[in-house]
């Protein structure tokens, strides 16, 4: 058996090749060009020699591009992912633009950036994400399209859009082992994931809402803040989230029993639409501004065993601070105890404005303590400038778990604040480019 | 007989006695000569002994690549399973640790993917998908102060590389890390 794959034939005239007559003086010295090429044409040495010639530098080639390639790979993953974790945290500060009390997106892109350098830290991988690159703006889930704030205009952000880049214009592009050979030493990359609220778990959310007469002007927008809440709780949590409203004045009522928002919400939106002030017709008496009130009956409807290990968020949405009505006595469903066990409670005839306040304070912790999250929503609108920061920081001493302090300078607005407690509940990817 | 340093006599009577080869083994007039010269004029094998030749180099180079890509190919699946146990981890879907429930006295733990672990414990996540012949080390911490929480996957180069025959990745350690903010109550 022959290991010379291409036999020669001998019919064909040609002398049997070996180093011997190689080195014939015929040979040395050969009659003509075409007889060399025929001899060349028909040698078989340096057969593998040859192959490895012509394959060899592509097969070094194909595998120096595989590793880049893998490299490359590995470096976008990251990129991905650290842009990801930014666009997440960013999300989850997204309340802060409503908290601030200036519509500052400071502490979102500072989050952002602090979450890029946690998973690629700059002195290693440059500036991924530059200030600039944290854009907030307004998704819109029906057309999957992400609209700026400096584009629309708008003050109410829901979303923010996070850029990565890894590039030669960003002094930070990939360097490749190999890309030099190949004529392509970095490669430039670039991501971009858009983060908006939404959480696969339940979030059961109560609105404690103001009832009383000094905010009746302002009915209408805190039913559209009501109706925001619903459609979030509705479309960006779990079908086992609850929705509620719990309404206070001097005393509280529940307008509205808390229920599975998705499965009821056409219903619950004309519920809320019936809400009245006490100074309506229909409306509940009015007994002064007691939030301790709505803060306790909330309470006890997450004490439930159906709402154990479950997200419990309330939002207040008020104009003020209490303030008490003489001649009314107060018990323990207006939240006089300063705890659940408590044998004294704060107040019950001739409370102050002092008191009220106190207990609404107490209140808040019991339910903190309770693991529920509060927020609050204040409209500054309707009290007077002198009073409105000393207002501000009393509601803001109420929040706790994931809550926030929101404010609200114009009716208006009372309603474009909804995303901001939204952005409470987890925030998650809309997209990834 | 161009290179060949052996004295010659000028008439061309053949070599003497006195006449030594500095390279004898190319004399082409004692006994090895001859089977130098047949060895050199024989043609069977050649294809395998270029082969030969040929194939070492070969060898070195592919291994070299497999080593390398199933080191990057090991390291992108690590940081894949670290974001994924991190996810699980910030979203409170799981809460605890090889070392018990996450709490304020308990905020990081590490373990090894050799060892038994559950699909409550976030070290499960991580270690899930990684591959079977490489031993991968996992920590996982939850830090309340930013909030965030942070799973690290680290593993031997050189055991990754599978065939790392020429050690190149001896001494390396590849690390995986995802750093997530927390999300919900912490802890």
């Amino acid at each position: 058996m022959s290991l010379n794959p291409l036999p020669v034939p001998r019919h064909a005239g040609a002398p049997r090749l070996s180093m011997t007559r190689l080195r014939t003086p015929r040979l040395r010295t050969p009659r003509s060009w075409r007889a060399i090429l025929t001899r060349l044409a028909r040698a078989r040495e340096g057969n593998a020699g040859l192959l490895f010639i012509a394959i060899f530098p592509a097969l070094i080639g194909f595998g120096l591009v595989c590793v880049d390639g893998a490299y490359l790979y590995f470096r976008n993953l990251l990129l991905n992912q650290t842009v990801q974790a930014a666009a997440l945290a960013a999300g989850n500060r997204l309340s802060t633009y409503y908290s601030s009390g200036n519509n500052s997106s400071t502490a979102i892109i500072s989050i952002a950036q602090t979450f890029t350098t946690a998973n690629m830290p700059a002195a290693q991988y440059g500036t991924v994400v530059p200030a600039g690159n944290v854009v907030l703006g307004n998704w819109d889930s029906t057309v999957s399209t992400f609209t700026s704030l400096a584009t629309s205009g708008g003050t109410s952000p829901n979303a923010v859009k996070v850029t990565g880049i890894n590039s030669i214009a960003n002094s930070n592009p990939v360097t490749l082992f190999f890309g030099g050979i190949l004529g392509q030493p970095t490669k430039d990359l670039t991501t971009t994931a858009i983060a908006s609220y939404g959480t696969g778990q339940a979030f059961n959310t109560l609105i404690v809402s103001d009832l009383s007469g000094s905010f009746a002007p302002s009915i209408t927008n805190q039913q559209a803040a009501a109706s925001a809440i619903l459609d979030c709780v509705a479309d960006s949590s779990a079908l086992t989230s609850n929705f509620g409203i719990v309404g206070f004045n001097g005393r509280s009522s529940i307008p509205l029993p808390p229920g599975l928002a998705k499965q009821n919400k056409a219903a619950y939106r004309t519920a809320i639409g019936q809400l009245k002030a006490c100074t309506q017709p229909g409306g509940p008496p009015c007994s002064g501004s007691n939030a301790a009130s709505g803060i306790y009956a909330a309470i006890q409807i997450f004490s439930d065993p159906s709402f154990n290990n479950t997200r419990k968020s309330m939002v207040i949405i008020t104009d003020g601070v209490p303030n008490a009505r003489t001649g009314v006595t107060y018990t323990m469903a207006d939240g006089i105890y300063p705890t659940p066990t408590s044998p004294t409670p704060t107040c019950t005839n001739s409370c102050t404005d002092a008191d009220l306040l106190t207990m609404a304070q107490n209140q808040a912790a019991v339910a903190r303590a309770a693991g529920i999250s509060v927020s609050t929503i204040y409209y500054s609108g309707s009290t007077n400038g002198s009073d409105q920061a000393a207002y501000a920081a009393f509601l803001a001493t109420l929040t706790g778990g994931t809550g926030v302090a929101m404010v609200a300078p114009s009716s208006a607005r009372i309603s474009s604040t909804f995303a901001g407690f939204c952005a409470t509940m987890s925030s998650a990817l809309k997209s990834v480019m | 007989m161009k290179h060949d340093p052996t004295v010659t006599v000028a008439d061309g009577s053949g070599p003497s006695a006195s006449r030594v080869s500095r390279w004898p083994w190319r004399d082409r007039r004692g006994p090895g000569g001859r089977v130098l010269r047949a060895l050199g004029g024989c043609r069977r094998a050649v294809v395998a002994l270029e082969f030969v030749f040929v194939a070492g180099p070969f060898m070195v180079l592919l291994f070299c690549f497999i080593a390398t890509s199933a080191v990057l190919h090991t390291w992108s699946t690590m940081q894949n399973y670290a974001q994924y146990a991190a996810r699980m981890m910030s979203t409170g879907q799981i809460k605890n640790f090889t070392t018990g429930p996450i709490t304020t006295a308990n905020t990081t733990a590490t373990a090894s993917c050799a060892s038994a672990l559950t699909n409550a414990q976030v070290e499960y996540y991580a270690c899930t998908g990684l591959p079977s012949w490489v031993n991968f080390t996992v920590t996982a911490t939850e830090n309340c102060a930013v909030p965030s929480v942070t799973v690290s996957i680290s593993a031997s180069a050189s055991t990754a590389a599978v065939a790392d025959l020429f050690s190149i990745f001896t001494g390396k350690t590849l690390m995986a890390k995802a750093v997530l903010m927390k999300e919900g109550v912490c802890p």
